[in-house]
C-alpha cells in the first residue's frame, strides 16, 4: 500500500473526517505563488561559485540582516577528507559564512551533530581550517553541546510528533543549510531535508523507520531561509559515508534556493533520478513545504569562470 | 650571631618535606598523562600513561616471559631496577602514584591495626613468582596484580566515566534551571573542565564496577593497615624489594640503648623494622619517617659497600666483628688493633688482593701506619692465609661513631 492509496482509505473509512488535518490546508497556501527561484552556477571557483548563486537568489541581504545571529550547518558528518564527498567542501563553507558576515551578521555559528568522533570530524572535514583562516571573532565553529537540544513540539509532524532539537538551530535569525549532494544507502540521497537531522539530538536512528516523512515532518520546525546544496562533488555510491574516490563525480556546481525542496528536487537531477523518487521531497512536497516540480521552478543557470 | 648550622632534626624534617613534594608531583604528573591519554581529536600521542607501565619490571618480566620474546618497548623498567640497586625501594615510597595515593587516603581512612606487624609478609613474593609462572604457561594474571594496571583501569573504566558524568549532570542543571547570572560564573568553569580535565564524552565499559571495585578495594584496605596493599600483596613491591636488599642503599636502625623506645617501628608504614629495630631493605621504601621521628636521632641512611667490597674486621676475644664501613681503630675487647680487611666475594685471586686493598684510599691510611695490621686477608671460599682465622659469626653492624 503506498501512501496515495492510504490516504484514499482512509477518506473512504472515516467518510472524509481526514480531510480535518490541518496540513491539508496548509498545502495550497504554500505551494499556489510565485515559483521558485533557483540559482545553479557551475564553474571551477567554489568561492565564486558561491557567490553568484545567493546574488541569484537575492543575495545575502535578503537573509542576513544587520546583527542577526546566523547559524550555517554543513554536513560534517564524518571523519572524511574534502574530496571524499562525504561532507560540505570547506571553501563552500567559509564562503557563505564571509558573505554571511559581510551582510552584517553579529554572530555566525557553524556546527554539525557529527556521526563519526565530533573532533575528527571537524577537522579531517578541512572545514575548521578553512573557517580559521577568515580569523574573524565572529565566526563560532563549536561542537555539539547535549545540553543544548530541547524537546520540541512538531504539530504538524505526521509521523514524528516531538523530537529533541538543538536550540541554536531554532534560535537563530538566519538559518542556513549547506547539505552536501551524495547518495544515501537509506534514502536514496542525502540533501538539504536529510542534513537536518544534523540539529537533532536524542536516537537518531529511530528516524529511519519512515525516513521520508519523518524528514518533511522535521521540516516544518527546522526552516532554513537559505538552502545552498554543494555539489561541488558528489558522492555517487556508498553513502552516506563514502571514502572511495572511485565513487565520486566532481560536478562544480552549487544551488541555491530559498525553497528548500525545490533545491533538493533540483539536486535530485544531478543524478540522474526523478524527485518523487525521494521519499522525503515527496512529503515535503505533499505538505505544502516546497515545490518539487522542477517545470515549475525558475531555474537560473550560470557558468561562471 | 645567627647560628647557620642545620641541626640534624631539620635536616630530616626537610627529607621529609622534600619526599612528600615528590609524591605529589608525580602523582600530579601521572593524572596529567593520564587525561593526556584520552583521544584528543589528533592521531598523535605526545605524551602517555603507558610510559608508567614501561617502567614497570613487574610487567616487562610478564610481558617478555609471556611472549618469550625480547620487547624493546619495555627497556625503561631497567631505568627502576636500577635505581633499586642504588636507592633500593624509593620508587615505591617517593615515586609510585599508587603509593601516594595509599598515603593520602590514610588521611580519610586512617589505618585500625597498631602493631604494624605485615600480615602475610611472604605472599607478595608468592604473587610474583606465581604470576611469572603464569606468564610463562600464557596464562595472563599480571594484569590483576600490577599496581598501576589496578590504578589506571579503575580510573579509566569508572572513575573518570563516573567524574565525566556527576560533572556534565551538575552543569547541565545549572545550565537548564538556573538564572543566567548563575551561568555567568558555571559555564566558564564548565568551559576550563572540559578543556582541561574532562574526557571527549561520556563512555560506559562493561569492566567498570569490577575495575571500581579492585581500585576501591586496595584503597579501602588502608583502613586495616598502612600501605596493606604494598605490604601484603603488591608483586612489583616483592620485584622491587628482592633488587634491592642487595643494594647499596641500607637504612641504621635503632640499637640496644634505645630502651622501650618503638617508635620507629611503630611508624614505619611498610612495617620493615623488626623487633631489633634493624631495617629491612627488602620492605623499606626510605619514606625517612623513621629518621625523622627517631627521638635520639640515630636512624640514618646511607651507601655502604654491596658485599662484593672489602669488609673490615676486628678481632674479638671470641670470633670476629665486621663493618662495611671503616672503623677508625678495634676499640673492642681486644683495644689497639687495627681492622683487618676481609675481602667477601669479588676478588678471585689471591696475589693481586694486597694492591687491591694498597689502591683504597682508606685502606692506605692503614697501610701507613702498621703495615702488618693491614695485611689482607683474603677470603674466597678458600682456607685462610697465616695468621689469620676465618671470621666465622661475622656480624655486620653498624660501625661505632667516629673516635671511640
Amino acid at each position: 500500500m503506498d501512501r496515495r492509496q492510504f490516504v484514499k482509505d482512509v477518506l473512504l473509512w472515516t467518510a472524509g473526517v481526514g480531510l480535518g488535518v490541518p496540513c491539508w490546508k496548509i498545502a495550497p497556501v504554500r505551494a499556489a505563488p510565485l515559483p521558485p527561484l533557483l540559482g545553479v552556477v557551475k564553474g571551477k571557483d567554489y568561492r565564486l561559485l558561491v557567490e553568484k548563486a545567493v546574488t541569484i537568489v537575492g543575495g545575502m541581504a535578503a537573509f542576513v540582516k544587520t546583527g542577526d545571529t546566523v547559524v550555517i550547518k554543513p554536513n560534517i558528518g564524518w571523519d572524511r577528507s574534502p574530496e571524499q564527498a562525504a561532507n560540505t567542501h570547506p571553501v563552500v563553507v567559509r564562503a557563505l559564512a564571509e558573505l554571511a558576515l559581510d551582510a552584517g551578521a553579529a554572530r555566525v555559528q557553524v556546527f554539525d551533530h557529527t556521526c563519526n568522533e565530533k573532533r575528527r570530524c571537524y577537522t579531517n572535514s578541512g572545514i575548521i581550517d578553512e573557517l580559521k583562516k577568515i580569523g574573524d571573532p565572529r565566526i563560532r565553529w563549536e561542537h555539539i553541546d547535549e545540553r543544548k537540544f530541547v524537546p520540541v513540539d512538531i504539530d504538524r509532524g505526521k509521523s514524528l510528533k516531538r523530537w529533541e532539537i538543538y536550540k541554536d538551530a531554532l534560535a537563530a535569525d538566519c538559518y542556513i543549510n549547506v547539505p552536501v549532494a551524495k547518495h544515501h544507502g537509506l534514502s536514496r540521497l542525502s540533501l538539504g531535508l536529510k542534513n537536518s537531522m544534523g540539529v537533532i539530538g536524542g536516537n537518531r536512528g529511530r528516524l529511519h523507520h519512515n525516513l521520508g516523512q519523518e524528514l518533511a515532518d522535521l521540516a516544518t520546525v527546522v526552516q532554513p531561509r537559505l538552502t545552498l546544496i554543494d555539489a561541488t562533488r558528489i558522492l555517487l555510491r556508498n553513502g552516506p559515508q563514502g571514502g572511495r574516490l572511485d565513487d565520486v563525480q566532481v560536478l562544480d556546481t552549487v544551488i541555491a534556493s530559498a525553497d528548500p525542496v525545490a533545491a533538493d528536487a533540483y539536486g535530485t537531477t544531478l543524478f540522474g533520478m526523478q524527485p518523487r523518487e525521494i521519499a522525503s521531497t515527496v512529503a515535503a512536497y505533499e505538505m505544502g513545504l516546497g515545490e518539487m516540480d522542477i517545470d515549475r521552478m525558475e531555474i537560473k543557470t550560470v557558468q561562471v569562470g | 650571631m645567627i647560628d647557620t648550622r642545620q641541626k640534624p632534626q631539620d635536616a630530616r624534617g626537610r627529607l621529609l618535606l622534600l619526599r612528600r613534594i615528590v609524591q605529589h608531583v608525580f602523582l600530579a604528573i601521572f593524572l596529567v598523562l593520564f587525561i593526556k591519554t584520552d583521544y584528543s581529536g589528533s592521531d598523535r600521542l605526545d605524551a602517555a600513561v603507558n610510559i608508567l607501565f614501561r617502567l614497570d619490571p613487574f610487567l616487562a618480566a610478564a610481558v617478555v616471559l609471556g611472549v618469550k620474546t625480547f620487547v624493546a618497548l619495555m627497556l625503561p623498567s631497567l631505568v627502576v631496577i636500577l635505581l633499586t640497586l642504588v636507592l633500593g625501594r624509593v620508587f615505591c615510597g617517593w615515586f609510585c602514584p599508587m603509593g601516594t595515593l595509599l598515603d593520602l587516603s590514610q588521611k580519610l581512612l586512617p589505618a585500625r591495626d597498631k602493631k604494624n606487624r605485615t600480615y602475610f609478609p611472604g605472599l607478595p613474593l608468592f604473587l610474583l613468582v606465581f604470576a611469572l609462572v603464569a606468564a610463562t604457561c600464557g596464562f595472563s594474571v599480571a594484569g590483576y596484580l600490577d599496581p598501576f594496571s589496578i590504578l589506571v583501569r579503575g580510573l579509566a573504566q569508572a572513575l573518570y566515566p563516573m567524574l565525566n558524568s556527576v560533572t556534565v549532570g551538575f552543569f547541565t542543571f545549572t545550565y537548564q534551571q538556573l538564572p543566567d547570572f548563575v551561568n555567568a560564573f558555571t559555564e566558564p568553569v564548565y568551559g576550563v573542565l572540559q578543556d582541561f580535565v574532562l574526557p571527549s564524552g561520556q563512555k560506559f565499559f562493561h569492566l567498570a564496577s569490577f575495575s571500581l571495585f579492585m581500585l576501591l578495594g586496595v584503597l579501602f584496605l588502608e583502613a586495616v593497615q598502612r600501605r596493606f596493599f604494598c605490604r601484603n600483596l603488591c608483586p612489583l613491591g616483592a620485584m622491587l624489594g628482592f633488587v634491592g636488599r642487595k643494594g647499596m642503599f641500607a637504612g641504621h636502625g635503632g640499637n640496644e640503648d634505645c630502651g622501650a623506645c618503638r617508635i620507629c617501628s611503630k611508624n614505619c608504614r611498610m612495617g620493615a623494622i623488626d623487633e631489633d629495630r634493624k631495617i629491612d631493605m627488602a620492605s623499606c621504601t626510605f619514606c625517612s619517617e623513621c629518621a625523622a621521628k627517631c627521638p635520639r636521632q640515630i636512624i640514618s641512611f646511607g651507601f655502604s659497600l654491596p658485599p662484593a667490597w672489602p669488609v673490615f674486621c676486628c678481632p674479638r676475644s671470641r670470633g670476629w666483628k665486621c663493618w662495611r664501613k671503616i672503623p677508625t681503630l678495634c676499640s673492642s675487647d681486644l683495644p689497639g688493633r687495627w681492622p683487618k680487611v676481609i675481602f667477601c666475594g669479588a676478588v678471585s685471586a689471591a696475589p693481586n688482593v694486597s694492591r687491591s686493598v694498597l689502591a683504597t684510599p682508606c685502606s692506605r691510611r692503614f697501610f701507613r701506619r702498621d703495615s702488618t695490621a693491614c695485611s689482607a686477608q683474603c677470603w674466597w671460599r678458600g682456607p685462610a692465609t697465616a695468621n689469620s682465622t676465618a671470621p666465622s659469626a661475622a656480624r655486620f653492624v653498624r660501625p661505632a661513631p667516629s673516635g671511640s
